[in-house]
């Protein structure tokens, strides 16, 4: 990452809430950084965690899973089961050196698109003071 | 009902143009569609707003649960509508027409014909956008209502805060008709000459679900609502907190300076429990108890005081969250404050002190909690409709009904007919629908859309059409249409790239589907606006084409691309770049997997456990929406606790008639097969095939199969040994006396005085909750005794009197016929002495202020139901019961009636509920069985997870973590499967699978790593 | 009753003599009809896991002999997937009477199916080094037992234990049917019953029931502390010298993706790894994308891909039993690296993997109240 203005953040949303957030936050023309690339998914609980050690070996420099609201995933509990996958991955990956703090989880709820876009702007923040990963750039994948 | 009354004249029922008409597109009349077209009726759905959602799009979270949960109702079939309610709403088997009324009925039953008005909203919506270019030009701003006035609106604008993509639409009163809006929509879908159009439906029943409206604080001149600004409604708090959330900062402020209030009070029963206004509005005890809660959240110091008459918080689970409040540290004050004064900019509520004078305390922020009143629609449309309203302009419901109307085939649903919560409403909804889908047979299958061939891109090369929406010029403005255009058509895979400037017009649809002809494309990404709103559309040009919708990607370039960015940018157009190469990535990995197993000939008939009043009106909806039914009762006769009850509160409600008229309508049921002095011994399988062993009164047992369960089992009254219960034959229960005055073993003339006590039982530390029906059982034998001699002196010592809804009427008239009602707390409740002469009570009246004493003829307490869930049978099929031991429902608020997707539940066994309530939810109940057995006999979704055998493990992860039982391991072959029909394609499987033996078709890790990749391309 | 028991009497004399009778009055007195137990290979020094039907085929019985070349909780996991059609014992080593129990919760395995004795375990060598050491010293296993039982050492010229054993701090057979004690047991090698199909076993073999030994408690614990103090030099070092990405790099810089550990990894279950499915099946033109991404890539690629996938996977379930580091051809310590990830991971949930078979697996469970709200 030379340019200091060229980080990525990945962001899974749920569809139901966090997305609905996003699509909100656009209606609302509510501008935050253009640094996040998304993919959404049905529920935050089919994130698979494998996706997230992917994002940051393919050079993301930060990671954004947002679900519905704790007790309001539309599948009953995904969210809960997200909040525990997200919890191993950041002790795998703040064990192997790229920081916990790069992995972000956050419950924004379809009415709350300023919530969403002032996380992605504090995370590009938080995540531009952190510089880039370690693994970015080396030669093994 | 009977079938035979109905006009069924074949003909003119196919001749019909929605199966129903659901006025109003609230949370009840969204939930009754819901249903319909889970049973396979079409609706017609309108509502004289702009958008759907009613006063649920304006708060963002619910009590008890404090979460929202509106998609809850949405159908549980994926693919059907998956979205956020609050932000959308489309079906493709209702018909929604907003910003419609209804202008006339005509017809009866089965044939009703409906004249509509389709207001002119002054916005074209097949050629709007919601660009939103017309709103930023609209010079009209006038503070919005909704916003507590805190936020600007425009003439032109979208009703819902959250509302997303919006409709929009003019405020004619604000519009100056000054056309700037006209001249900047680019799409001329701007009509300010638009008039409203007339049309004509024909459909065969009706459910009116018209809401209510809330009260208007402002002629309360002594609150000063209106004059000073830091006074507001309950609503206005919502939106004040709402407000914050779309600013990206949870937050409470005063509306006067922005500062955040430390000193918060709360106004109970605001335009409710008055002269004019003689009913409880029901739900406002727990919305300023969520509100207080939410702003214990926020302001952890603050003062919290709520002032109010009763609290009536009767409904499941809602004593707790009382209690919780209560250790919370919010004040709860028995007393209507008298007046709100201003003082030097400070506000001062003057509230009454100890010694009964009055003080001033200071406030800085003032909630009037606002109770409901009856809509105006209601009233219009009950002329049309030749049904009457009660004084206060609520609709009546037929006894034994919550939503039946006295005219046939026209029913209603939510706060039209008595202030409702959300379950209330949900629940009413439910059996309106099961009675409206009585009438009208299932014309259509949901679903069965001409099926689409999968393509196997092993067998084929990826031919990929790229559609880039221009969207009048934003992307072209913002990410460089052309420019996008170009690098994409490089990527490996593509055909070709269109670039067209509005896509969802029809006829840039009907362009979409010609250019996938003359292409030969196998798979179509489309870079527009958000997927949520548009796949709708672009279904039809799946079908059409014949694509694969797994091959179908919508890249959302312009809510979460343009639109996000303030000035177009290299990084912006990069992102937009690497969002369209993701969707390619992900159409190029995508692999056919095998389909999982589709039982389709599945088991319709349907187990009702216990056939008290909720269990036998389950089992006759069951039957009359084509289910064969087999209800069991351990008992030697049906009836179950309807069998005590032998009056009511009002003299056309006839407990008696009503179990004659449940028990013959079984008998005469041939589909519903009666077993009495059966258990279920057993009771094991997956929703839509369950096996359960009944056990007759012999001990012979017989195995059968369901496909779905109705758990009816009811509550067991309570006989707690307090206050001397049992040790005197003048100390009775509410129903001892019930008996013994219908019975005419007592006399009430025999008596001089009766005394009542309340919560016998109920709100104590062994049984948390609020039993619901005691303070009614209290006033009806009140009244009663009363009725029978007028001298009777009825004391009743009571802690809330919880006399909700409509009840209030009867709570006023007990008063008036000089019953004494005597506030107790909890800590100091009446004691009751067994003396020489009788019983005594003794209790402290803190109006009074001194202590006194009775020598009744009778002590007549109050005593609720005690749970007895069958634990065993929920427990073979992974259920549980509720903290408080009574059926717990897969989400209290929107799916009050399902345990899970198969078993549901109803009556007594759910919590306490009166006999209508109780019957409605068994109605329900079977509405919400069948939706699922007709769901089971669909065709399941092409997205489904899926198994692959030869990679399973069997390690039995999947089928822990599937919240749907959709998911087993399967011991002979060895292997997990899923059963399609149950899957909600939730993903949680794939998620939690190590090696991809589970997997989402069209969702797979080979997909999503490479979109990973993809994204993250220079 | 104690739930201790003696031995034979005639067994007593050699710390590691008994066993072999033990196991064979197992069999001959119809207790069992198979047992799982590791025994000298014939023609060789090797000691494996052997599936013994006929008691006369006990000839050469060494459960303490100082090597685990299987973990044989998969071993016990594919006699007990399905009815096996007898009663099936095992002498198991705590780390393979864990890993069994991860795998029953994983289905793979049923607990019900196998009577299990577990032992005290002094740890074991690599399993090349054993052989070697195991040729030229007879009765190896009786004077390791001895010297480590008297020192904490292996004798004198014996190759050091594995690194793993030596930060293992669970060396006793916690939830078998049946210990084997030798740590604080004065005079020989002692039972004790952990179950009541474990003490009906042991009635049946007319076990004379004894007194707890009384410096057991004390022995035991002392003996875990060394464990511990040992273990967490382990993950200090770890720490310090592998983990930080650079380091780890270096290390997984020298894996050539053959998938051993995976392969000899008792909580790797899988049937066929996801890194050898289709989803990682990539067409050629994807190896020069990533070469021209970061300009250079090394092959074979996803090495760290598959290690990180795998500590996600499983490290929850990591007994830290070693067969990773054992089976890795080009030296990489696997083991050190998982266990060291592991125990964060494991810490999340307060989770010990095999400490009980009725706690849930960590990721197929939630608790509405538990962690931080959010990250």
């Amino acid at each position: 990452m030379e340019d200091s203005e060229n980080f990525k953040i990945v962001a899974f949303l749920c569809n139901w809430c966090t997305y609905a957030a996003a699509d909100l936050a656009g209606t609302g023309r509510l501008i935050y950084p253009p640094n996040v690339r998304t993919v959404r998914i049905m529920c935050s609980g089919s994130l698979d965690p494998m996706y997230v050690v992917k994002a940051f070996l393919e050079g993301a420099d930060g990671v954004l899973v947002g679900g519905c609201a704790l007790g309001d995933c539309h599948y009953t509990s995904g969210n809960y089961k997200a909040r525990r996958k997200v919890a191993v991955l950041r002790e795998v990956l703040d064990a192997v050196g790229i920081e916990k703090d790069r992995l972000w989880l956050r419950w924004i709820s379809a009415s709350e698109s300023g919530l969403f876009s002032e996380t992605i702007q504090q995370m590009t923040k938080a995540i531009k003071a952190m510089g880039p990963t370690l693994v970015q750039g080396r030669m093994i994948l | 009902m009977n079938s035979e009354d109905r006009a069924q004249d074949p003909q003119e029922m196919s001749t019909l143009d929605s199966d129903v008409l659901v006025i109003g597109a609230g949370l009840s009349g969204l939930t009754a569609a819901f249903d319909l077209v889970e049973n396979g009726r079409t609706v017609l759905l309108v509502e004289s707003a702009a958008a759907h959602g009613g006063y649920l799009t304006l708060l963002d979270r619910q009590f008890s649960t404090d979460s929202c949960g509106f998609c809850q109702i949405l159908p549980r079939t994926p693919g059907g509508a998956e979205f956020c309610l609050k932000s959308m709403m489309y079906h493709p088997m209702i018909d929604f027409f907003p910003s419609t009324t209804v202008e006339g009925v005509e017809g009866k039953v089965g044939a009703f014909s409906v004249k509509l008005k389709r207001h002119a909203t002054g916005v074209d919506a097949e050629l709007c956008t919601h660009c939103g270019r017309c709103i930023e030009v609209c010079p009209e701003v006038y503070p919005d209502p909704l916003q507590a006035g805190m936020a600007g609106r425009k003439a032109i604008g979208s009703r819902a805060p959250v509302s997303s993509p919006s409709n929009i639409e003019i405020d004619w009163e604000h519009c100056t008709r000054c056309k700037a809006c006209v001249d900047a929509c680019p799409e001329g879908a701007i009509r300010l000459d638009a008039e409203d159009v007339a049309e004509t439906r024909k459909v065969g029943a009706i459910i009116v679900a018209t809401g209510f409206r809330l009260y208007d604080p402002s002629s309360k001149l002594e609150y000063g609502y209106g004059r000073f600004r830091d006074v507001v409604t309950t609503l206005e708090l919502e939106r004040l907190i709402g407000k914050s959330l779309l600013e990206g900062h949870e937050a409470i402020v005063r509306p006067s300076d922005g500062a955040p209030p430390s000193r918060i009070a709360w106004i109970q029963c605001v335009g409710s429990r008055e002269e004019k206004r003689n009913y409880c509005s029901s739900v406002c005890c727990m919305i300023s108890l969520k509100e207080a809660r939410r702003c214990r959240q926020l302001l952890p110091d603050a003062h919290l005081e709520i002032f109010y008459m009763d609290l009536r918080t009767c409904g499941k689970g809602y004593e707790s969250y009382l209690n919780e409040a209560k250790d919370m540290g919010i004040r709860f004050t028995r007393e209507r404050p008298g007046e709100v004064l201003n003082r030097d900019g400070e506000l001062l509520l003057q509230v009454e002190d100890q010694d009964g004078g009055w003080r001033e305390q200071p406030f800085d922020l003032i909630i009037l909690s606002i109770g409901f009143e009856a809509h105006p629609e209601t009233l219009r449309l009950a002329q049309m409709l030749g049904i009457s309203l009660d004084s206060d302009g609520f609709l009546s419901a037929h006894p034994g009904f919550l939503s039946r109307t006295e005219k046939e085939g026209v029913y209603m649903a939510g706060a039209a007919s008595e202030p409702r919560d959300i379950p209330e409403s949900v629940i009413q909804a439910h059996e309106a629908a099961a009675l409206a889908a009585s009438i009208a047979p299932a014309t259509k299958q949901h679903g069965e859309g001409p099926t689409v061939p999968l393509t196997d891109l092993l067998d084929q090369d990826l031919r990929a059409m790229v559609f880039l929406c221009d969207c009048s010029g934003t992307l072209t403005e913002r990410l460089g249409g052309e420019i996008l255009r170009t690098s994409i058509e490089k990527e490996p895979g593509v055909v070709t790239v269109g670039l067209h400037s509005r896509l969802c017009h029809k006829e840039g649809l009907e362009t979409l589907a010609k250019a996938i002809h003359e292409t030969e494309a196998n798979a179509l990404v489309v870079g527009a606006c958000t997927p949520r709103w548009l796949n709708q559309r672009l279904r039809q040009v799946s079908e059409e084409t014949g694509l694969d919708p797994n091959l179908v990607q919508v890249v959302n370039l312009r809510e979460q691309g343009a639109w996000s960015q303030g000035e177009a940018s290299a990084e912006g157009a990069a992102a937009a770049e690497a969002q369209l190469r993701a969707a390619l990535a992900r159409c190029r990995e995508y692999r056919i997997l095998p389909r999982p197993v589709e039982g389709r000939d599945r088991e319709a008939q349907v187990l009702v456990v216990g056939g008290g009043p909720a269990g036998m009106s389950a089992a006759l909806s069951l039957s009359e929406l084509g289910h064969a039914v087999t209800l069991v009762e351990r008992e030697s006769k049906l009836g179950g606790n309807l069998q005590w009850i032998h009056y009511g509160l009002g003299d056309n409600f006839e407990p008696e008639k009503i179990l004659g008229d449940l028990l013959h309508a079984v008998q005469e049921t041939p589909g519903v097969k009666v077993l009495t002095e059966t258990t279920v011994a057993d009771l094991r399988g997956r929703p839509g095939a369950y096996r359960a062993v009944l056990k007759g009164s012999e001990g012979q047992e017989t195995d059968k199969e369901f496909g779905a369960v109705v758990v009816a089992t009811g509550a067991v009254v309570n006989r707690p040994e307090l206050f001397h219960y049992g040790k005197d034959t003048r100390i009775l229960t509410q129903r001892d006396v019930e008996t013994s005055l219908s019975e005419n073993s007592l006399d009430p003339k025999s008596l001089l005085e009766v005394v009542m006590i309340q919560c016998v039982g109920s709100r104590d530390k062994e049984h948390p909750y609020c039993s619901r029906i005691c303070c009614a059982s209290a006033l009806k034998n009140a009244l009663k005794l009363l009725d029978g001699n007028p001298g009777l002196r009825v004391v009743i010592f009571y802690r809330d009197l919880r006399a909700f809804g409509l009840m209030e009427r009867d709570y006023r008239k007990a008063r008036e016929k000089g019953a004494i009602f005597v506030p107790f707390e909890p800590e100091a409740p009446p004691v009751v002495e067994i003396g020489e002469d009788g019983p005594t009570v003794t209790a402290y009246d803190p109006i009074a202020g001194l202590t006194i004493c009775f020598h009744p003829d009778r002590i007549v307490l109050s005593t609720g139901f005690i749970p007895d869930a069958p634990s065993a049978l929920l427990d073979r099929l992974g259920l549980a019961a509720d903290p408080e031991g009574f059926l717990k429902e897969a989400n209290p608020k929107f799916r009050p009636l399902d345990l899970c997707d198969g078993v549901y539940g109803c009556g007594t066994a759910l919590g306490p509920a009166f006999l209508p309530e109780a019957m409605a939810q068994g109605r329900g109940a079977a509405v919400r069985a069948s939706g699922f057995l007709r769901r089971m006999q669909r065709p399941a979704v092409l997205h489904t997870a899926t198994v692959q055998a030869s990679r399973c493990s069997a390690c039995g992860l999947c089928v822990e973590v599937c919240p749907f039982h959709a998911r087993e391991l399967d011991e002979d072959l060895g292997h997990a499967v899923v059963y399609a029909e149950l899957c909600q394609a939730c993903g949680a499987c794939a998620a939690i699978c190590p090696n991809d033996a589970a997997q989402l078709v069209g969702g797979t890790d080979r997909q999503i790593l490479s979109v990973i990749e993809a994204l993250m391309e220079a | 009753m104690s739930g201790y028991f003696a031995l034979d009497e005639d067994s007593r004399k050699d710390p590691a003599g008994p066993l072999g009778e033990f196991c064979r009055r197992l069999l001959d007195e119809g207790i069992l009809d198979a047992l799982l137990v590791a025994q000298h290979i014939p023609d060789s020094s090797m000691v494996q896991h052997t599936l013994v039907q006929s008691p006369d085929k006990m000839l050469a019985v060494d459960p303490v002999a100082p090597v685990l070349p299987v973990n044989g909780g998969v071993l016990a996991a594919r006699l007990t997937r399905q009815d096996p059609g007898g009663k099936v014992g095992a002498i198991l080593r705590p780390c393979e009477i864990r890993a069994f129990f991860e795998l029953v919760k994983l289905h793979q395995g049923d607990r019900e199916r196998i009577f299990l004795i577990g032992m005290d375990c002094m740890g074991t060598f690599e399993p090349p080094q054993y052989r070697e050491w195991a040729k030229a010293n007879p009765e190896a296993s009786g004077r390791f037992l001895e010297a480590m039982l008297s020192s904490g050492e292996p004798p004198q010229g014996a190759p050091p234990l594995r690194r793993c054993c030596r930060a293992c701090e669970f060396p006793t057979g916690e939830g078998a049917d049946v210990q084997l004690l030798f740590v604080g047991t004065d005079g020989g090698p002692c039972l004790f019953a952990g179950t009541e199909a474990g003490e009906t076993a042991v009635k049946a073999m007319n076990l004379k029931n004894v007194e707890e030994p009384a410096k057991r408690a004390k022995a035991v614990e002392t003996w875990i502390k060394g464990r511990i103090k040992s273990r967490d030099e382990l993950f200090k070092e770890v720490e310090s010298e592998i983990l930080p990405l650079d380091r780890l790099l270096g290390e997984l810089s020298s894996c050539i993706t053959c998938y051993n550990c995976r392969e000899v990894c008792p909580a790797c279950y899988c049937k066929s790894c996801v890194f050898e499915s289709n989803t990682f099946e990539h067409p050629a033109s994807q190896y020069l994308k990533w070469a021209k991404k970061k300009g250079v890539v090394k092959m074979p690629t996803e090495s760290l891909f598959f290690h990180l996938t795998r500590m996600l996977h499983m490290s929850t379930s990591c007994v830290g039993c070693g067969q990773c580091t054992s089976a890795c051809p080009m030296g990489i310590r696997v083991s050190d690296i998982f266990r060291t990830v592991a125990r964060r991971t494991q810490a999340v949930f307060d989770y010990v993997p095999g400490r009980s078979l009725e706690e849930p697996l960590p990721m197929t469970t939630y608790k509405e109240d538990e962690l931080s709200p959010q990250w």
